[in-house]
């Protein structure tokens, strides 16, 4: 009988050695691509739809902390400058004819700066133009139009102003898809 | 509404059969004495539920992530741990058996988990984390079959938690509740148990020994 218990209490033992498999690693290459991607929709992403809905006076608030100074450098062209409690943007609007008889505009010029005040900055630009222009998405009741971006977008992550990773944000009609310096 | 009272005495009725509550011929059968104090000891498997609130800080199993919601590089490149591991449990109690068919006590149990924690940046290894979940919880226990060497038993706990080490509920002490469908318990005075259950203290099996007095 003893060497009956004894035999289940060390087999209760064995059992106990792995319990839980997963792990909280959050700098993987899908957080980076998702944080960069998060910061440039929620400032730049914003102030483009509203220039486009037409809504644009000479200064916005966006995310309620975000004040938008816009200024006009042509007829069909405005330059931005952005400015909140972590980011600091700004960035060229260029106006032309795009898909559907609507406008389209195009990007340029980006310097986007976030920096959480320990340490951990975010810096991103553009390669090249970023180019917004309409896409139809059809269902059986209505169609509706989106203004999607088709450009790549670069981010470098600093610590302590030391460089740590990079991302490169490649956007094709509003598709986006990712690499980074990070492993997968 | 009356139905639903029916039902919930009829299910009643039906566990209170399955003990030894109404088995009043077996209770003369059986010579040795029903009542009296015990002490006991055991191990056991680690929780589920416990290992999964040390690993992710989650107090219910398949909650949802909320990091999505609080996204920041701080916390991108805080360290981070690895798969957590377990070296079980263990705990003593103390009960009363009342006649044949129930008894009453408290377990107190602690089970232990740990994970290497690493640097975000170059996965340097940058020390290990331990957790513990003590529990103290007053237990009923019914007994299907109360032979002189043997015992086949339910059992049900509902007591406190404090996990020590823990992410999120380090400084909270919480309710907690331990239940174990079948059990068995071999022997006379000195004797030994084996359990299968779910719940705070173990998901799984435990197994101990006995002294009654």
């Amino acid at each position: 009988m003893k060497k009956i218990f004894l035999i289940l209490s060390s087999l209760a033992l064995m059992t106990s050695c792995v319990v839980n498999t997963s792990t909280n690693q959050k700098r993987t290459p899908r957080n980076l691509a998702f944080f960069m991607g998060q910061q440039y929709e929620s400032t730049v992403g914003v102030c483009l739809n509203l220039i486009a809905s037409g809504s644009v006076s000479s200064e916005l608030i966006i995310d309620d902390q975000v004040s938008v100074t816009v200024t006009s450098l042509t007829n069909s062209s405005v330059h931005l400058e952005g400015k909140g409690p972590k980011v600091e943007f700004s960035f060229d609007a260029l106006c032309r004819p795009g898909s559907y008889g609507r406008d389209a505009f195009v990007l340029s010029d980006l310097s986007f700066v976030y920096d959480e005040a320990n340490g951990h900055v975010l810096e991103m630009r553009f390669s090249g133009d970023m180019i917004y222009d309409w896409v139809e998405k059809s269902s059986a009741t209505f169609v509706s139009y989106s203004l999607v971006p088709s450009g790549v977008l670069m981010g470098d992550f600093y610590l302590n102003s030391k460089q740590v990773d990079h991302c490169k944000l490649v956007y094709d009609c509003g598709e986006a898809s990712f690499s980074t310096s990070v492993a997968q | 509404m009356k139905q639903h009272i029916s039902a919930v005495l009829l299910a009643a009725l039906l566990c209170l059969s399955a003990t030894d509550a109404f088995a009043g011929e077996r209770f003369r059968r059986n010579q040795h004495s029903p009542k009296g104090w015990s002490v006991s000891a055991f191990v056991n498997t680690p929780s589920a539920y416990a290992s999964e609130m040390f690993a992710t800080g989650h107090y219910y199993i398949g909650c949802a992530d909320m990091f999505w919601y609080n996204l920041t590089l701080e916390n991108i490149y805080s360290d981070y741990h690895d798969q957590t591991r377990s070296t079980g449990g263990f705990g003593v109690g103390v009960e009363y058996k009342f006649n044949h068919w129930i008894s009453a006590g408290v377990d107190f149990a602690s089970s232990f988990y740990y994970h290497n924690s690493y640097e975000a940046l170059n996965s340097n290894s940058q020390s290990v984390k331990v957790g513990a979940a003590i529990t103290l919880m007053p237990k009923v226990k019914l007994f299907y079959m109360d032979k002189p060497k043997c015992r086949l038993y339910t059992s049900f706990a509902l007591g406190l938690a404090a996990y020590p080490g823990f992410y999120l509920a380090e400084d909270k002490v919480t309710a907690s509740y331990q239940m174990s469908p079948i059990g068995v318990e071999f022997g006379k005075k000195f004797c030994g148990f084996v359990e299968t259950g779910f719940g705070v203290q173990y998901s799984g099996l435990r197994a101990g020994v006995v002294y009654k007095f």
